[in-house]
C-alpha cells in the first residue's frame, strides 16, 4: 500500500441557498464515510483557513495570501492509502468538490525508507 | 449523515443566516443590506469548505464568529479606502454591536420588512428571504410564482428598504404600533403559505410554518410587541401547526376526519392554549382570536363526532362578518353541514355567493365530494372529486383526490 495526499482546490464560488449547502455537506460526509469504510482513510486530514501569510526568499519577505477570492485555492488536505496512483485517482472521482467545478490534486507521498 | 441530519443542518443554516443578516444589518444599515447578505454568503461558503471533513462542535457559534470577523474586515477596509489611515482594531470593534439579544435583531428586521409601501405578499416574501433565510427559489415556490419574478420582486423590495436608510426600531412604540398589524398579517400569510405548501412534494414548506410559529411566539412574548392580538395569532399558528404532521401522510393530504389525532403535537397544543388564554384580555375581538378559537375547538376534541360544532359554526359566523372571503364562507358551510346534515350542506355550497372564484379552489370540490359521499351519492361524489383533481395544484393534493375517487368506486 502507498500513501497519497489529496489537495482540495476550489472552483468558482457558487451562490448557495441553505438547503444546497446542507445537501453538499451530506455528500461529502457520504464520500468520506465510504473511504473510511473501505480502509483508505489515514489520520491527519484537515480543512485550511482561507487566509494566511507567506515568507519568501533570502530576505524572508512576508506577503499576505493566499487570498480568499483566488480560484484554485487549496482549502483542505486528506491523506489516504491506496495500492497505486490509479486507484487513488479512482477513489477521488466521486469527490463532491467537482459539483462546484473544483479539483482534487492527487500527490503520492514519497516513501523515505525505499525511495521510489 | 442521515436525511434527518441533513434536514437539521438545512434548518440551522437557514435560521442562522436569518439571524446573521439581522445582526449584520445593524452594522451596515438598511441602506446596505446587500453587504450584510454578501458577508453571510461568504460565511456560508467558508462553512462549505471548512465543514466538509466534519462539523464544528458549536456550528451556530462558529458561523457567528466567522461572519462577525468578515464584517469587521469589510468595515476596516472601507475606512482605509476612505483615507482614515490606519484603523485600530479597537475602533473597528466598536462598530460591531454586541450580540446581546438576537430576538430583538429578528424583530427589528421583521418590522423593517413590513414597510408601508410594500404589498402584504411582498412583505411576507421579504421576511421569508431575509429573516427566515429561504433562497429566492424556495420563496417563489411558496407563492406559486416563477423564481425570476420573485428575484425581481425581492430586489425591488430591498431597494425600498435601502431608500429608508435606517432599520425600523421596535423599541420606538409609535413606529411599532404603526407596523404591528402589517407584521402580524405577514406572519399569518407566512404560516398559511407553509400550511398549504406542506402539500408540495418538498418538506421545505413545513419549515415555513414552523418558522411562522417561532416568530409569532417571539412577537407575543416580546415586551414591545405583545398585544392580545399577537397572542391570538401565536395561538392560531400553534394550534393549526400542531396538526400539520398529521395533515400530510405518505405523499397525500389527509383530511381532518381521517387524521390520526394521536400524532398531533401535544406541546404545540399546550403552547397554543396558553397563548389563547393570554389573548383573552382587552376589548378587541380580532380575526386572529376567532380563528384561534376555532382551531382550539378542533384541538380539544377527541374525534369529529365529539367536536363542538355549534360553537365552531358560531365562531365561523362571526369570522365571516369580519373576513368576507369565499374561503371563509366555504369553511363556515362545511361546519354547518356537520350540524344540519350533508344534503343541506350540498345545497348551501351550490348556492354559495362568489362560487365562481371557489371553482378554481380544489377544497371546494373536496367538500362537495365529501358531503355527497356521506349522503350516499357516490356518483356525484366521484364527479365532484374529478373536478377537484383537475384543479389540484400539488402532488399532495392530487394524491388525496385520486385516493378519494378510488374509495367512491364499489369494491
Amino acid at each position: 500500500m502507498a500513501k497519497f495526499m489529496y489537495l482540495f482546490r476550489e472552483g468558482p464560488r457558487p451562490n448557495l441557498a441553505p438547503a444546497d449547502l446542507a445537501a453538499h455537506l451530506a455528500k461529502w460526509s457520504a464520500w468520506m464515510g465510504e473511504l473510511a469504510e473501505a480502509g483508505h482513510m489515514l489520520p491527519g486530514g484537515e480543512p485550511l483557513e482561507l487566509e494566511g501569510k507567506t515568507l519568501r526568499g533570502r530576505n524572508k519577505i512576508v506577503v499576505d495570501g493566499p487570498f480568499a477570492e483566488a480560484k484554485d485555492l487549496v482549502t483542505g488536505v486528506l491523506f489516504i492509502e491506496a495500492s497505486t496512483i490509479d486507484e487513488a485517482l479512482a477513489l477521488a472521482r466521486d469527490c463532491p468538490i467537482f459539483i462546484y467545478d473544483g479539483a482534487v490534486e492527487v500527490r503520492p507521498i514519497m516513501p523515505m525508507a525505499r525511495p521510489g | 449523515m442521515t436525511a434527518s441530519d441533513e434536514h437539521a443542518l438545512t434548518v440551522l443554516f437557514r435560521q442562522e443566516s436569518g439571524r446573521l443578516v439581522a445582526y449584520l444589518a445593524r452594522m451596515f444599515g438598511a441602506h446596505d443590506l446587500q453587504t450584510a447578505e454578501d458577508v453571510v454568503q461568504d460565511t456560508l461558503f467558508t462553512a462549505l469548505q471548512a465543514w466538509r471533513q466534519g462539523l464544528p462542535p458549536d456550528p451556530a457559534a462558529w458561523l457567528f464568529t466567522v461572519a462577525r470577523r468578515r464584517a469587521l474586515d469589510v468595515l476596516r477596509r472601507r475606512k482605509v479606502r476612505h483615507g482614515h489611515g490606519q484603523v485600530s482594531l479597537e475602533s473597528a470593534e466598536l462598530a460591531a454591536p454586541a450580540d446581546d439579544d438576537p430576538t430583538e435583531d429578528l424583530l427589528r428586521m421583521m418590522f423593517s420588512c413590513c414597510h408601508p409601501s410594500l404589498t402584504d405578499d411582498t412583505q411576507t416574501a421579504l421576511i421569508l428571504h431575509l429573516v427566515c433565510g429561504f433562497g429566492s427559489v424556495e420563496v417563489a415556490r411558496a407563492f406559486f410564482v416563477e423564481p425570476g419574478a420573485m428575484e425581481k420582486r425581492l430586489s425591488r423590495a430591498k431597494n425600498v428598504l435601502a431608500a429608508e436608510g435606517a432599520l425600523c426600531e421596535v423599541a420606538t412604540p409609535e413606529e411599532t404600533r404603526k407596523r404591528l398589524s402589517a407584521v402580524m398579517q405577514a406572519i399569518y400569510l407566512m404560516f398559511d403559505a407553509g400550511y398549504h405548501g406542506s402539500l408540495a412534494p418538498e418538506p421545505v414548506q413545513l419549515d415555513v410554518a414552523a418558522d411562522a410559529i417561532r416568530i409569532a411566539d417571539l412577537l407575543a412574548e416580546s415586551r414591545a410587541t405583545s398585544t392580545p392580538a399577537a397572542h391570538a395569532l401565536a395561538a392560531l399558528t400553534c394550534l393549526h401547526g400542531a396538526r400539520l404532521p398529521a395533515r400530510f401522510a405518505r405523499g397525500a393530504l389527509v383530511p381532518l376526519d381521517e387524521q390520526d389525532r394521536a400524532t398531533w403535537d401535544p406541546e404545540l397544543v399546550a403552547l397554543g392554549m396558553r397563548h389563547l388564554a393570554a389573548s383573552a384580555t382587552g376589548s378587541d375581538l380580532t380575526v386572529f382570536h376567532l380563528e384561534a378559537g376555532i382551531a382550539a375547538q378542533h384541538a380539544a376534541a377527541s374525534s369529529i363526532d365529539t367536536t363542538d360544532w355549534p360553537e365552531i359554526v358560531r365562531l365561523y359566523g362571526l369570522l365571516y362578518q369580519r373576513k368576507h372571503t369565499p374561503v371563509v364562507a366555504l369553511s363556515y358551510l362545511i361546519a354547518r353541514a356537520r350540524l344540519h346534515g350533508p344534503k343541506q350542506g350540498i345545497a348551501e355550497l351550490l348556492a354559495l355567493e362568489g362560487k365562481e372564484r371557489l371553482e378554481r379552489y380544489p377544497f371546494y370540490w373536496a367538500a362537495l365530494g365529501d358531503l355527497a359521499f356521506r349522503a350516499g351519492d357516490t356518483d356525484s361524489a366521484q364527479g365532484w372529486l374529478m373536478r377537484g383533481l383537475a384543479s389540484a395544484r400539488t402532488d399532495g393534493e392530487r394524491a388525496m383526490f385520486t385516493r378519494r375517487i378510488a374509495s367512491c368506486r364499489p369494491s
